[in-house]
């Protein structure tokens, strides 16, 4: 049974096997990954074919994943980065993990571009965020986790998660209001 | 749907749990089905002479269908709410639990704008489908692997031990 507090390494692991699990780490982190994607490329079509790719190179590279050497977040982005270069240098993205899965490229509508680059405006909120702020605003208000499972998660406490959040969202309601009065 | 639920259903038909069901299989040994079949019937005739005055519409037996008494309390139902109206998955399960089913999952459907509710079930479990469509009065009872070919997106929802699935939609807005 995969629960919603289970840790991103738990997830992974147990996506070897078990394909809800490796939903829920797809729903955890797709949307967030789809914005640092639209950010770095500027190109929401070309964001989504990287997302689709490095998800699937992620599910074809499940047994590679070792919680020794690195946490699952970490993980994902580095086979996204890893996509990211291969595009850079190839002027294409790679489709090698799709077509060994068999997934056709996904035609996007005008819908699928405006959420892909709804994702981008997010991720720019966040990413000004210390680390530690970002990881609880994020767990928090984009992956509606309560606070104990945060703070499980992250082997702190609740209070601190608490706190975190709560600056983590002051900061970010004070940049968006001197946004609005440039 | 969105490309993000698209892709995810990409992905969950391409894991590896999922890709092994799509393997061509042999062709069905049609003695056996029709033998399952025809015991299929005889039981579902069995129950409507004994029930009397219940009146049990039951859909064509599938083949491979097991063939068990319907026990509420073994039946795991999981409810899907498919419209926007908060709480009608909850009232389902209420209403069902009441009468004795084992409740599963009550969650969000794949989309919130399905007009019509509709029950699917899987394999070996259309007769305690019909009765639930019967006490719940939904006409459309269907087993689980028609609706997406790929991968069932209201039998992943629902969960991997799930027997019955109802699908709310805004005809039980009311």
């Amino acid at each position: 049974m995969i629960v919603s507090s289970s840790s991103d390494e738990a997830l992974l692991l147990a996506a070897r096997r078990d394909a809800d699990a490796f939903a829920e780490f797809y729903r955890r982190h797709a949307r967030p990954l789809a914005g640092f994607l639209v950010r770095r490329t500027g190109d929401p079509e070309a964001a989504a074919d990287l997302l689709a790719e490095t998800f699937a190179a992620a599910l074809s590279g499940l047994g590679r994943f070792d919680p020794a050497r690195g946490d699952a977040v970490a993980w994902l982005y580095g086979i996204a980065r890893h996509q990211l270069a291969r595009r850079a240098r190839r002027g294409s993205v790679e489709e090698r993990a799709r077509r060994r899965l068999r997934m056709e490229r996904l035609e996007l509508t005008d819908d699928d571009l405006r959420a892909l680059e709804a994702c981008d405006d997010a991720t720019i909120a966040l990413e000004g965020l210390p680390p530690d702020q970002r990881a609880a605003v994020h767990a928090r208000v984009v992956q509606e986790q309560d606070y104990a499972a945060i703070a499980a998660a992250s082997g702190s406490t609740e209070p601190a998660v608490r706190q975190r959040v709560s600056r983590g969202l002051a900061t970010l309601r004070s940049r968006l209001a001197r946004e609005e009065h440039r | 749907m969105t490309v993000f639920d698209r892709l995810e259903a990409q992905l969950l038909a391409a894991h590896p749990q999922h890709a092994r069901r799509h393997v061509p299989r042999p062709a069905p040994r049609r003695i056996v089905a029709f033998a399952a079949a025809a015991a299929a019937v005889a039981v579902i005739a069995a129950a409507a002479l004994s029930a009397g005055s219940s009146s049990t519409s039951t859909p064509a037996a599938q083949p491979g269908d097991a063939v068990a008494p319907v026990v509420p309390g073994k039946t795991t139902v999981a409810i899907l709410n498919s419209t926007r109206t908060p709480g009608l998955a909850g009232q389902v399960a209420t209403a069902l639990a009441k009468r004795g089913w084992k409740i599963g999952s009550v969650t969000n459907g794949p989309d919130q704008s399905k007009k019509s509710s509709c029950i699917e079930f899987t394999r070996g479990h259309a007769a305690a489908a019909s009765q639930i469509a019967d006490q719940l009065g939904i006409e459309t009872v269907r087993p689980a692997d028609t609706v997406t070919p790929v991968v069932d997106i209201y039998q992943r929802l629902a969960g991997p031990a799930v027997d019955v699935i109802v699908v709310v939609g805004a005809d039980r807005a009311r």
